[in-house]
């Protein structure tokens, strides 16, 4: 066994430390791991699904996860690497289970995220119109992004929302790090179709 | 350098991978060298670098307050494990349901409690033919035994007639 610790890479990652330091009875760990990754998982799988208040759930449901199998945890990988490939299985689950009926594009502006925005902008006295071009522009990226198939959206949300290195991506996703350069290639070329023909038609 | 020439369809596939960085050192050199000669590779480039860009207008969501005593409280109120099971065979049930199976549902039932029905009676009929036929043998034998009980007295009788006849005619034999 103590061969084993000191061979394995995965323990001088802080993360995989406080799980460990969970799995020893810290509750305050599990906490700071959840304080880490809660709001990013909530923005990954946000993206993915589509819909915020399923996107709390599932979030929920995660660190459920987390938390059953902490006393039989081993580390085999980074724990970001572990955590997001839950997060990967319960989004794609959920897309299973409700088919079609996840995805809503219309939900964006009676969110948050514009009133966010609003905060973000308020100080440069952004001008209304070019307020509104930028939801629109929000708007086509949610479409565009919502078009792709499952697999090229999860590689662009991962790359471009989470900046995971190709290598991370292909280890979340478990496939070849040549097949995340193929994902990633056709994935911005149907992003660039929609959101450079839509974008060209709104200035 | 020997490098080898790439044509813009070629160039236009490595670009993607390239704006991220990730392409090897040899095929960076012949993207960046192709590019600095080609308007149209240029004008992928920076297409593929506009849109790219441009999802970062889709900004971050903050999450709902209270998500880690939200989180507690639902590790206190998970149930059981056969509660668990009972919902989702619930749910199964439901979706079924749902998906208008119940004339199905239906006939599979009633095959199984036609089915269950038949075999009891199968059951019960090959038990009741089982005791008639170990219940015949039985009387079969008795009966027999019977039979020739009462015969051996008439046997007897039989015999011990023939032997007074025997007797009575033993004179007139003799004589």
């Amino acid at each position: 066994m103590l061969f084993q610790d000191k061979t394995n890479p995965y323990l001088f990652d802080p993360d995989v430390h406080l799980m460990l330091e969970f799995q020893g009875g810290d509750k305050a760990s599990f906490e700071a791991l959840m304080h880490k990754y809660y709001p990013r998982l909530l923005n990954f799988i946000h993206r993915f699904v589509g819909q915020r208040e399923i996107a709390e759930d599932l979030t929920q449901e995660v660190f459920m996860k987390v938390y059953q199998a902490v006393s039989a945890y081993r580390p085999q990988s980074k724990f970001q690497t572990w955590i997001y490939t839950i997060a990967k299985n319960i989004s794609l689950n959920e897309l299973r289970r409700n088919r079609g009926s996840v995805v809503s594009l219309d939900e964006p502006f009676s969110s948050q995220e514009g009133e966010l925005k609003r905060d973000v902008e308020d100080p440069s006295g952004v001008r209304p119109d070019e307020d509104l071009l930028r939801q629109e522009t929000m708007r086509a990226v949610r479409q565009a992004i919502h078009a792709l198939p499952e697999n090229q959206r999860m590689a662009v949300i991962l790359r471009r929302y989470e900046q995971f290195s190709y290598e991370e991506i292909a280890q979340t996703m478990r496939v070849s790090v040549e097949a995340v350069k193929s994902l990633l290639s056709r994935a911005k070329e149907n992003l660039k179709e929609k959101l450079i023909k839509n974008t060209e038609t709104f200035s | 350098m020997g490098v080898i020439k790439m044509n813009c369809t070629e160039i236009k596939k490595l670009i993607p991978v390239y704006l991220d960085g990730e392409l090897g050192q040899e095929e960076t050199l012949l993207v960046k060298e192709h590019i600095a000669s080609c308007a149209a590779c240029q004008k992928e480039l920076h297409a593929l670098e506009r849109s790219w860009k441009m999802l970062g207008e889709w900004k971050n969501i903050d999450p709902a307050p209270g998500y880690v005593s939200r989180f507690w409280t639902k590790v206190s109120i998970q149930r059981p494990w056969h509660e668990e099971a009972a919902q989702k065979v619930g749910e199964a049930l439901d979706r079924l349901r749902r998906r208008r199976l119940a004339p199905v549902y239906v006939a599979v039932c009633v095959l199984l409690i036609t089915g269950v029905f038949s075999l009891r009676n199968y059951w019960q009929m090959r038990e009741g033919q089982d005791l008639a036929a170990s219940l015949n043998q039985e009387e079969l034998d008795m009966a027999k035994d019977v039979e020739l009980a009462e015969n051996f007295d008439i046997i007897q009788e039989m015999d011990f007639l023939e032997d007074l006849e025997v007797i009575e005619n033993w004179g007139s034999l003799e004589t």
